[in-house]
């Protein structure tokens, strides 16, 4: 007799888990998460986020609030970008780096008020850098909460994003891109990040949250739920740089090119964060190995499939020593494809 | 979720033609399959040889041979619309037609019930 064990995962719900369970979803572990990964077909979700209107839930994140005197001054020893010149209500992403230079956490900064902060993460387990934070914090003004059980989070996308929210939050009208507000939607308090033009984040207490999207879809139009996979594909496709996949330990935010977001110089990258397309009808699996003249250079950090080009996408690390860019190719079951580098995003 | 529609292991004989697919819970498994790699008709393969690819955004898959078999017909809508599979695997969204070379060793509708339920196969069931 074969037996094949499936071992017991310590999972946590998102409060949205019974909608995903009430909506039939197939479900599978997500950021240790118990979260539906996709309903009847991802790629027909992840077009829905560009171009009409989609649902995701992402509770699995964590929340940190900084608030004192010293807060502006902890962010800027820790982060790459001075922060004080950031406006209240404004939003900008954020990395945050060791002292050596390497990425600790890349994160969405928010500026709640004139001393108070507050720190989105992609990840729910927010421990580590609350630890490494009250390490930093020691002997400053500066109080740090990790406020994620209090809140649970959506996001809005799709053309349709801000019409359709702006019904339910009439207040939420001038919200202008990378800026965050509080409003009630559908007379529930929350808090609102336009995040990009057609994307929408928002943020309330846990056991209100169905009720908003309740609401919603009381409605003749309403938003498509969305898993997780479509989500992160339609992450990819816009370039975004995801916990987990281009994300990684040792990379500086040179490496990822975030020169923007960082004010200081920096030397030759030794290797660097790419994104790319094939033609081949193969998906690119996180860790192919990428090769350039038979030489193994670089491996897949994330693949996917763009809704817009139609065809496979991905990330990839590559040491920059002797390579040419345009010899690339990324081997796939046994066989090797050329693939085209491109800038994200992929339109 | 629906069930295969199920065979009788004891009436497959060789030189019996069938198609062959996969369920609706692997399918719901791999995600939308965006391309089949499918073998040419008239192919021969051995027992456990895999016998065509399938690309899911979530996984890929390879399908075996689950018997020794001769592929007598690829199913022609999968170069343009391969995520038929997703919405018909138990109809149009067939993979292969075969002739079985070998006696086939499988699961029932039953047995593949048990097996999603305890994650167990039993050999020779």
């Amino acid at each position: 007799m074969t037996s094949r064990a499936f071992l017991p995962l310590k999972l946590r719900k998102t409060p949205l888990y019974d909608l995903h369970a009430e909506q039939g979803g197939t479900f599978s572990p997500w950021r240790g998460q118990e979260i539906a990964s996709h309903y009847e077909s991802i790629l027909d979700e992840h077009a829905s986020a560009n171009d009409a209107l989609a649902l995701f839930d992402l509770g699995y994140r964590s929340f940190i609030r900084l608030e004192g005197l010293d807060a502006s001054r902890l962010l800027n020893r820790l982060a790459t970008m001075d922060v004080d010149g950031m406006p209240t209500s404004a939003l900008c992403e954020l990395p945050l780096v060791y002292p050596d230079g390497t990425l600790a956490e890349l994160v969405k900064l928010s500026r709640e008020k004139d001393k108070a902060w507050l720190m989105i993460f992609e990840n729910r387990d927010a421990a580590k850098v609350l630890t490494w934070f009250r390490q930093e914090a020691e002997g400053c003004e500066c109080w740090i909460d990790d406020i994620s059980q209090q809140y649970a989070w959506i996001g809005l996308s799709g053309a349709r994003a801000m019409d359709y929210l702006s019904c339910s939050a009439p207040t939420l009208t001038n919200l202008k891109p990378f800026s965050m507000t509080e409003a009630l939607v559908s007379g529930v308090a929350a808090r609102i990040w336009r995040v990009e033009d057609n994307f929408f984040e928002i943020a309330c207490q846990p056991e209100l949250l169905a009720k908003i999207i309740r609401a919603w879809w009381s409605g003749s139009e309403h938003p498509v739920l969305c898993g997780w996979a479509s989500y992160e594909n339609w992450r990819l496709e816009h370039g975004e740089l995801r916990d987990g996949f281009e994300l990684k330990e040792g990379v500086t935010p040179f490496e990822l090119g975030l020169d923007d977001k960082v004010d200081f110089e920096h030397a030759q990258l030794k290797h660097m964060l790419i994104h790319f397309t094939l033609a081949a009808m193969r998906l690119p699996r996180v860790q192919s190995p990428i090769f350039c003249a038979g030489k193994m250079v670089g491996f897949v950090c994330g693949g996917g499939f763009s809704v817009k080009l139609r065809c496979p996408i991905g990330s990839a690390w590559v040491n920059t020593d002797d390579v040419d860019f345009d010899q690339l190719e990324v081997e796939i079951r046994r066989q090797r494809f050329p693939l085209i580098v491109r800038k994200a995003p992929f339109a | 979720m629906p069930a295969p529609a199920g065979v009788d292991a004891n009436a497959a004989q060789v030189g019996e033609v069938g198609l062959i697919g996969i369920t609706d819970v692997l399918q719901a498994r791999l995600g939308d399959i965006i391309s089949a790699e499918l073998p040419r008709p008239g192919v021969l393969f051995a027992a456990h040889d895999v016998i065509a690819s399938l690309e899911g955004m979530l996984e890929t898959f390879e399908v075996a041979a689950f018997a020794n078999m001769e592929v007598l017909e690829i199913n022609p809508r999968l170069e343009i619309h391969p995520d038929i599979i997703n919405r018909q695997p138990y109809g149009d969204g067939w993979i292969l037609k075969v002739r079985l070379a070998g006696v086939p060793r499988w699961l029932d509708a039953p047995g593949y019930a048990e097996f999603l339920e305890k994650g167990t196969i039993i050999e020779g069931a």
